[in-house]
């Protein structure tokens, strides 16, 4: 329940044996690479080695990956994988990385891919064809009337032929210019958007004046490159689509026949993907002719298991040490290990940042506070208890990915709190049961809500504080959690004693000793602003004053904490008027239908509305109000020796 | 009978129902355009990438939610109108549903601006995309805070006036 401990390693090896102890890294997973290569890295220890250069390998299992996903892509757009119902019970299929590498070095990728690309180019080639076709045919269907082969027409010795066209609207201009000369033939052959088109025999020595007319009217030349007629060319096309169709058609039922290979495709694929973090990791290496360097992390519970690994690669042939890592540095990478119950809300702290080494996992003290927030502004014991059961039928049913498998069992927990606080406040779908019990009100008790939704902030922010108060007792700041915690400590409760002591009913020598415990804590928050300025008199003063002032950021907190009765209260107005709308279609059988359809609907939109606003609400004050407190975050993750996995899930029990 | 005598019969229902009228016209309204606001930043994006179409969803529901904090007060008021409310109450009910009203129409537009640049981290960075919604998150604070005083004011009516 924490962040997990680290070593860093520096090894030493054979280069020979560089391979088979990546490889054997990768099948561990928990490590995670330094960059020694780098320019700013590299210190006197590295003096004598040099980068280690595998563009070549990379670039081969990059290729090899593209092609890998071509030939998915090829597949899944002609037989597209089934979906829905089916596909998410089945899921995907686990393996455990020695299985991936035995199953996927059975495939024979070249031979696969060179058949899929034959049939893809012949796909390509034939859509290319049929496009040409299909232009072609467009162009030339306006000709379908030109009864002349138009090639024939240039052996003519004494007359010449034109063939092109004029725009519509000066048609008549055209004819009539043409109709001047005594030697011109034309004939409209048809009509195509703005334009007519023509073809125009005249006699050789008349061309000039031709011409000139052509010119003036606009009309443009258009060769129609053929040996034949147009009416054959176009029947000539047609045979031919009809033909390329019907390639295509066999060569997609040829790529039906792949589909088969798809399964191995995929393990090929992840496998290719894993090889390429793995040569890529020589980036981050150091080696000479004979030996490499490699330096990371590994988490330190591991260390009897990594070290066994590097002495059987390396048959002993190597030197390693095993360091502590510097507790305040910002590169050890972070890893958390929480137990079942609070890993599930591990992605609410690494949303905001993971923590730094030197601090602590807020992740087992924000769940249950999450969980009983997110139950409060989503309350209502209806919905909470159709989505837990719709969120365990998913976890029985279906082998959903480790990730949204947490996400599915972390629905599943705090709807169990959406059920509490539903029958908290007896609320099942919007509906009062009146045989059930009562705690709070909603209709009636507003202020009584809103004061446990504060009391409740006010344990969540001292919560924090104490936190905080825990890290710097631990570090060996003592002095520092007098004045940056207790010092809060006395003046909040104070303060909440001396104000609130009158309606909470205490007598009177409790008010007062609680205004001087809030003086006290008071004069800390200033002392301890003083203290931590340097500079003069004035200075220190003033920094004192407005750390006091820090005090108006607690009122600020404290109201915040108002949404859990607010959010609360209008998802209950919403379903109660929901059930009101629906009541008053209850009359007929016909009303009873759409009565229970707006129900369904309406509700439905309700629970989405309710939870998407408690699961952001909820972030809201564990971010906000409660990080605020002692939470900096800013560690960076640790990064796993593997790809992420696409199309199978590997070593899933890793993940979980 | 003048108009004042009129207004002091009859006023307190018509203002309540005034009431009614700010609390869900001003919240809609802002609602409506923060939606839009959102919407038309997402259908840049879903048009390159329509799987995203579910989180940009997320993004967009966000600020329509004080057009519902606004119907819940309205509600509220609409359900306790009776023929015999004082002018009084009738006022009283009026400025109560002004804060849901007026933080409603002003939050939603500026949460949907808000939104509308998370569809932005969306588009770049998808794995992210929760820390756009915390954002516009932190706009609708406000409007919670003016449904909370609203909501206050309603049930605290019977105790401060007949």
């Amino acid at each position: 329940m924490a962040i997990v401990e680290m070593k860093k390693f520096h090894l030493l090896a054979l280069k020979s044996d560089k391979e088979e102890l990546l490889r054997r890294l990768q099948i561990f997973r928990n490590v995670q690479f330094n960059d020694i290569a780098s320019e700013e890295h590299r210190t006197e220890t590295y003096a004598a080695l040099a980068p280690v250069k595998a563009v070549e390998a990379y670039n081969e299992a990059d290729t090899a990956l593209t092609r890998c996903e071509y030939c998915l892509n090829q597949l899944g757009k002609y037989y597209p994988e089934k979906g829905g119902f089916k596909a998410l019970k089945e899921g995907l299929p686990n393996l455990t990385f020695s299985e991936l590498e035995e199953q996927a070095k059975k495939v024979d990728f070249q031979g696969i891919y060179e058949q899929i690309k034959h049939n893809g180019d012949a796909l390509d080639g034939a859509r290319y064809d049929l496009h040409k076709a299909r232009e072609e045919i467009n162009e030339l269907s306006v000709f379908r009337k030109l009864d002349i082969v138009p090639r024939e027409t240039d052996g003519l010795r004494k007359a010449a032929s034109y063939i092109g066209s004029v725009p519509i609207k000066s048609r008549r201009e055209f004819e009539a210019a043409l109709n001047t000369l005594e030697r011109v033939y034309f004939e409209l052959i048809g009509l195509k958007k703005d334009d007519a088109m023509y073809v125009i025999f005249f006699y050789r020595p008349d061309e000039a004046a031709v011409d000139e007319i052509l010119k003036e009217k606009g009309f443009s030349k258009i060769n129609l490159k053929l040996n034949q007629r147009v009416e054959d060319r176009l029947k000539e096309l047609k045979e031919e689509i009809r033909l390329l169709r019907q390639r295509r058609e066999q060569t997609i039922k040829e790529l039906g026949e792949m589909t088969k290979y798809r399964t191995a495709l995929k393990l090929y694929y992840e496998y290719m993907s894993n090889l390429r973090v793995r040569i890529d990791t020589n980036r981050l290496l150091l080696g000479s002719d004979s030996t490499c360097c490699i330096e990371g992390y590994f988490p330190a519970y591991q260390e009897t298991e990594f070290l066994q690994i590097i002495n059987e690669v390396t048959g002993g042939a190597n030197n390693t040490t095993v360091e502590d890592v510097d507790r305040d540095s910002r590169d050890v990478p972070i890893m958390l290990k929480n137990n079942k119950l609070f890993g599930i809300f591990e992605p609410v702290t690494a949303t905001y940042a993971m923590p730094r080494y030197n601090e602590l996992d807020p992740t087992p003290w924000l769940a249950p506070f999450y969980a009983l927030f997110f139950g409060m502004m989503s309350a209502d014991a209806g919905y909470g208890l159709l989505m837990l059961v719709l969120c365990a039928l998913g976890l029985k049913m279906f082998n959903l990915k480790p990730g949204m498998k947490k996400n599915v069992k972390f629905f599943l927990i705090v709807s169990i709190f959406t059920l509490f606080w539903g029958v908290i406040y007896n609320s099942y779908f919007g509906f009062k049961l009146e045989f059930m019990p009562q705690v709070l009100d909603m209709g009636t008790q507003a202020m009584p809500i809103l004061l446990l939704s504060v009391a409740m902030g006010a344990i969540h922010l001292f919560t924090g504080l104490a936190l905080k108060g825990y890290m710097l007792i631990r570090d060996g700041h003592a002095l520092d959690a007098v004045f940056d915690v207790l010092s809060w400590y006395l003046a909040l409760i104070g303060a909440i004693l001396f104000i609130g002591g009158g309606p909470m009913g205490l007598s009177a020598s409790v008010s007062n000793v609680a205004k001087w415990v809030m003086i006290a804590g008071m004069a800390l928050i200033v002392i301890g602003g003083m203290r931590s300025t340097p500079g003069g008199i004035g200075g220190k003063i003033g920094a004192g004053m407005y750390n006091l002032y820090g005090i108006s950021g607690y009122v600020g907190d404290f109201v915040s904490y108002s949404r859990l009765m607010a959010l609360g209260l209008s998802g209950a107005y919403i379903a109660l008027s929901v059930n009101t709308i629906a009541g008053m279609m209850f009359g007929n059988v016909f009303g009873i239908i759409v009565g229970i359809i707006i129900m369904i609907l309406f509700h439905a939109f309700n629970i989405f509305l309710s939870y998407l606003g408690a699961y952001v609400h909820g972030m809201r004050l564990i971010y906000v109000e409660f990080f605020g407190k002692f939470y900096e975050g800013g560690g960076k993750p640790f990064r796993y020796f593997r790809s992420k996995s696409k199309y199978i899930n590997l070593d899933r029990q890793l993940e979980e | 009978m003048t108009l004042g005598a009129w207004i002091a019969e009859n006023g307190g229902l018509a203002f309540a129902i005034m009431g009614i009228a700010v609390a869900v016209l001003f919240s809609g309204i802002g609602s409506a355009k923060g939606l839009s606001i959102v919407g038309q930043a997402a259908a840049g994006l879903v048009a390159e990438e329509p799987e995203k179409f579910g989180k940009t969803l997320v993004l967009q529901l966000l600020p329509g939610t004080q057009g519902l904090y606004g119907f819940v007060i309205g509600l509220l008021v609409l359900f306790s109108l009776s023929g015999d409310i004082s002018l009084g109450k009738g006022l009283y009910l009026l400025f109560a549903c002004m804060p849901v009203g007026f933080v409603g129409l002003g939050s939603a537009i500026f949460q949907g601006k808000t939104a509308a640049a998370g569809v932005g981290i969306l588009a770049k960075n998808e794995e992210q995309s929760t820390k756009g919604i915390i954002y516009s998150v932190m706009v609708e604070t406000y409007a919670l805070l003016a449904f909370v005083i609203s909501l206050l004011l309603f049930f605290n009516v019977d105790s401060l006036i007949k």
